[in-house]
């Protein structure tokens, strides 16, 4: 496809924290590529075994310490990096594991089962504290090998069990964030304040801005978010901050999990939840999950567990018959995952145009999650407001069924389609001009009135940026940067007419500012009497857009009391996007991706380099039908083009016709006959 | 020993009160009015330094119900609270007892059930140095794994004994929703159980329909052991989120006729965290009362 367009100015470097204000002076360090050689890393073992036992459960040593290591990092190499249980912290011979893991520069990653209310001396899920002596001991065998300790799953925890139980219930969001904070002190003093996030909620910017953590990711699958909507979270979080990240994909769902220990085996709730071949993460789920968050730019990828059979099998290894136990499918999987990065090191970055920006304490999540029954929360303990509402019908857009991630069996929204493309981050509103900048365009949504960012925002669109909003958030002072002289009364509709159309479109009753507009700026959609409902105001490379109407959203359609949050269910929404919003928003962020993507509706992403001429789009058919259609740069005819699933060159030319295997994931290598981009310095 | 409700305001609440700051007790149906409830200053105002505390004891406020956080700087607020005529002061402890967050009497882990004991031990000789006579505690919410309800509430009743012990000061057990021994049966069964003259019961009619409870079914259920009433009010309609929110008077479920009977001989505070206006708020609240007492 050709456009006349000039090329879109594209942020092409990646996240390197060092290079973040203040690094130097921290005392906790995020990882850096150089802290990793600069190479992608994978999971490996979960767990070092241990002689303890009933007798004396205080004293235990841990055994088989090389054995163990070698099975997972040279008879298998899963990866160097080691996500260990934590009970080997307090094992007699603790010195030795540090000791050994530094000798074979492995990774200390992610010290695992930390659970608020557990005695120590359960030594399960414990809430113990980490001595003095052993962080010392680790930090300097181990200096930045050692990647943190867990705080795992632990937001979903606090907004689940904790938040609904701080009385009285906060009345602002900023009183709702110094109770997170409470037991996120609490966690981080007693872990030493030298933490790793996975995440189990959309909380990942709190963490980073706690600066004791040194990872940010999370547990993907299980029942947990939808992952492109969390990752627009977790990359957010980690370029506003200044922290990289890392994938991980779980065997577990709401109702189980995936054991191929023994393949031929049945199902059994014998464990007391489901467990088997059948049950947990599909093998497909968990192969996708791979590829997505690999190209997201985790720094580490790896599956949770499973990798390795109770069958045994004779390898030769470094010249040796040894017998080991025997790959499962999830152990294959892992491994053929590891070489595909390896062989395909070149990935780029992922390309995310369009920034969601709202308020700092918005303590923002899904409206429904498997923390609680109750939906529509912020903070776990605050309901929704219509800003609230905003997001999440803005993400059923760009995310179609995210919603229901975690809530049918059939896996629908752990990964979507995405009708304008993989291409969102979430920055909060603490996110400086120098990280705003790199977004070619910005939304603002949710509730919080815009003046609270102005000065970034202002500089934002004098440097050619795009920015979006709706006349409700904005202050007196702002209106003239979209074009606007006036804000008047609140009025309502139930039409709009979209410039350009011959007919009305039927809306929901909605609430709508009155603008009085620049004459240079161009009405969009108006309403029969002439009332402006869509304002654009065109720059010199750069443009606002602003909507009327409250937060783009209908008046409430739905009463409370008909929303049903149910397994296997749809969720309702007690609010509808307006249509012309949608006719004209989308559109509008679709046209900051670099690639049209022409078939059913698919998960797509582009990767970019410094090489301007050059795109790697990944294909994600989360659907149960073979996907087919065509791929086509917005500027360019493709010259040459490499399936980087099979290795194999591709016809070129205006496009690239492909198939996609049901469920499944590819990834190809566009080049071009000219720039798609210039890059944005 | 057990002693009746009466009793208790007799010699407890409204005598030590009065006591302390010298004037006539002026909660309850003992010798006070019933339109003359205390207020949580704090979750109306934030802090006490911001209540404008002469117009709350125009409206008809005579106690104030505080926080223990409040005691860290009662040099700031102790002078005018008394030049208000405020007569009565009650400590809510809940803030403290956010489990994990701040502390728990139940915690399994038992550094932070220490930790959380000793916190409530100084306020109670801070609160007995400022002659409050109460001190309103509640269950934690349960622990994740290793710990039966009979084990929770072997430790709640453990830290609550030490309290009592702490001295003088009357430890009164709450419900509170998402926690446990949720329902006034069974705190009555734990006040029982303690078996200490100064632990006793304290109703928070919110919590109570949180908790699915009739105020006044509870009331009942709580007998003599009640002792101090808070009021705020909660929406337990249906499709509404249920969280605690202590939302002003006739903005949730609550219902005037229940209130009533336990305006006639309890002292009670008003506990709600209005969105705006919190002086309106609080004219308003005692509006509601009134009216509820004229039902």
């Amino acid at each position: 496809m050709e456009s006349s367009d000039p090329l879109p100015r594209v942020w092409v470097r990646p996240v390197n924290p060092e290079e973040y204000p203040g690094f130097a002076e921290r005392p906790v360090k995020p990882v850096t590529r150089q802290d990793f050689d600069h190479q992608f890393q994978t999971t490996a073992l979960r767990g070092f075994g241990t002689d303890r036992g009933p007798e004396a459960p205080y004293k235990y040593r841990v055994i088989n310490i090389k054995e163990t290591l070698d099975l997972w990092t040279k008879d298998y190499d899963f990866g160097r990096v080691i996500w260990p249980w934590w009970t080997f912290l307090f094992a007699e011979n603790w010195r030795e594991v540090i000791d050994e893991l530094a000798a074979r520069r492995l990774y200390l990653f992610d010290i695992w089962g930390y659970v608020p209310s557990g005695p120590l001396e359960k030594f399960g899920w414990s809430e113990y504290r980490v001595p003095d002596e052993t962080h010392r001991y680790i930090l300097e065998k181990m200096g930045p090998l050692f990647l943190g300790y867990d705080n795992g799953e632990q937001d979903g925890r606090y907004i689940g069990s904790y938040a609904p139980v701080v009385c009285p219930a906060p009345v602002t969001r900023r009183e709702a964030h110094e109770a997170f904070l409470q037991y996120f002190r609490h966690l981080g003093d007693d872990l030493q304040n030298y933490l790793t996030s996975l995440n189990s909620l959309t909380f990942p910017h709190y963490f980073a801005q706690m600066r004791n953590h040194r990872l940010l990711g999370a547990e993907t699958a299980q029942a947990l978010p939808s992952v492109p909507m969390w990752y627009a979270f977790i990359r957010g979080a980690g370029k506003q901050y200044g922290i990289l990240w890392f994938g991980n994909a779980s065997v577990w769902n709401r109702w189980g999990a995936k054991s191929l220990a023994e393949p031929e085996a049945e199902d059994t709730t014998a464990p007391g939840f489901l467990s088997g071949p059948t049950a947990g993460t599909s093998m497909s789920l968990l192969r996708r999950l791979w590829y997505v968050l690999v190209m997201y730019g985790g720094l580490i990828m790896g599956y949770e567990s499973g990798h390795l059979s109770s069958k045994t099998e004779e390898r030769v290894i470094g010249g040796v018959k040894k017998t080991v136990p025997a790959l499962t499918d999830i152990g294959r999987e892992h491994l053929k995952g590891a070489k595909w990065c390896r062989d395909h090191p070149d990935r780029g970055e992922l390309h995310t145009p369009v920034a969601l920006l709202w308020d700092f304490h918005a303590g923002w999540a899904p409206p429904r999650h498997l923390y609680t029954s109750t939906p529509y929360l912020v903070w776990g303990n605050m309901p929704y407001e219509k800003g609230d509402h905003q997001v999440d019908l803005l993400f059923r857009e760009l995310y179609p069924t995210y919603e229901d991630a975690g809530f049918y069996h059939d896996e629908r929204g752990f990964l979507t389609a995405t009708p304008c493309g993989d291409s969102f981050d979430v920055l909060l509103s603490d996110a400086p001009a120098e990280i705003l900048r790199r977004y070619e365009c910005i939304i603002v949504l949710g509730g919080a009135r815009i003046p609270y960012a102005l000065p970034g925002l202002e500089a934002y669109v004098g440097q050619g940026g795009n920015l979006v909003a709706c006349a409700n958030q904005l202050a007196p002072e702002t209106i003239s940067l979209f074009g606007v002289r006036e804000i008047g009364p609140v009025e309502e509709a139930n039409h709009a007419i979209i410039e350009g159309q011959p007919w009305p479109i039927n809306e929901p009753r909605f609430r709508y500012h009155r603008l009085v507009c620049d004459p240079k700026a161009k009405v969009l959609a108006r309403t029969r009497q002439g009332a402006p409902l869509a304002v654009r105001l065109e720059r010199t490379g750069s443009s606002t857009l602003l909507f009327a109407s409250e937060f783009f959203l209908s008046n409430p359609t739905l009463a409370p009391d008909h929303i049903r949050n149910e397994v296997d269910q749809p969720l309702a929404s007690p609010y509808a996007m307006l249509a012309h919003v949608k006719a004209i928003l989308l559109p509008h962020l679709r046209s900051f991706t670099l690639v049209t993507v022409e078939g059913p509706p698919i998960q797509f992403l582009v990767n970019v380099t410094s090489r301007t001429d050059r795109l790697v789009v990944t294909l994600c058919n989360n659907e149960p039908m073979p996907w087919e259609g065509t791929i086509r740069s917005r500027r360019g005819r493709v010259k040459q083009a490499r399936n980087w699933m099979t290795d194999k060159a591709l016809p070129g030319g205006e496009g690239v016709r492909l198939q996609v295997p049901p469920l499944d994931v590819l990834v190809i290598e566009l080049h071009l006959d000219r720039p798609a981009f210039k890059v944005k310095e | 020993m057990k002693i009746t409700r009466r009793e208790f305001i007799q010699v407890g609440a409204a005598v030590a009160g009065a006591a302390a700051l010298k004037v006539e007790p002026a909660l309850g149906g003992q010798g006070g009015n019933p339109m003359s409830p205390a207020i949580n200053a704090s979750n109306f105002f934030g802090w006490i330094g911001n209540a404008p505390l002469a117009e709350l004891t125009g409206f008809g406020y005579r106690g104030l119900e505080l926080y223990p956080r409040d005691l860290e700087d009662r040099d700031l607020w102790k002078a005018d609270v008394e030049k208000a005529g405020f007569g009565l002061l009650f400590m809510n402890a809940m803030p403290e007892l956010r489990p994990y967050l701040t502390g728990s009497l139940s915690d399994a882990v038992e550094r932070n059930r220490r930790a959380t004991l000793d916190r409530l031990l100084r306020v109670l000789e801070q609160t007995r140095r400022l002659q409050i006579s109460l001190l309103v505690v509640a269950p934690g919410r349960p622990a994740e794994n290793y710990q039966t309800p009979a084990e929770a509430r072997a430790l709640l009743v453990a830290s609550l004994r030490e309290l009592a012990d702490g001295g003088d000061t009357t430890i009164l057990l709450e419900a509170a929703p998402w926690r446990m021994f949720a329902s006034s049966k069974e705190i009555a069964a734990v006040v029982d159980e303690v078996e200490k003259p100064n632990v006793a019961a304290a109703l928070d009619l919110g919590h109570a329909l949180l908790n699915g409870e009739s105020p006044s079914e509870a009331s009942k259920t709580l007998g003599a052991r009640l002792r101090y009433v808070q009021v705020h009010d909660a929406d337990i309609s249906p499709g509404s989120a249920r969280l605690d929110r202590h939302l002003p008077l006739g903005e949730g479920s609550l219902k005037r006729e229940e209130v009533r009977e336990m305006m006639r001989d309890l002292p009670f505070a008003v506990g709600i965290t209005p969105l705006a206006d919190p002086l309106s708020a609080a004219k308003a609240a005692l509006e509601w009362l009134g009216s509820a007492a004229a039902t």
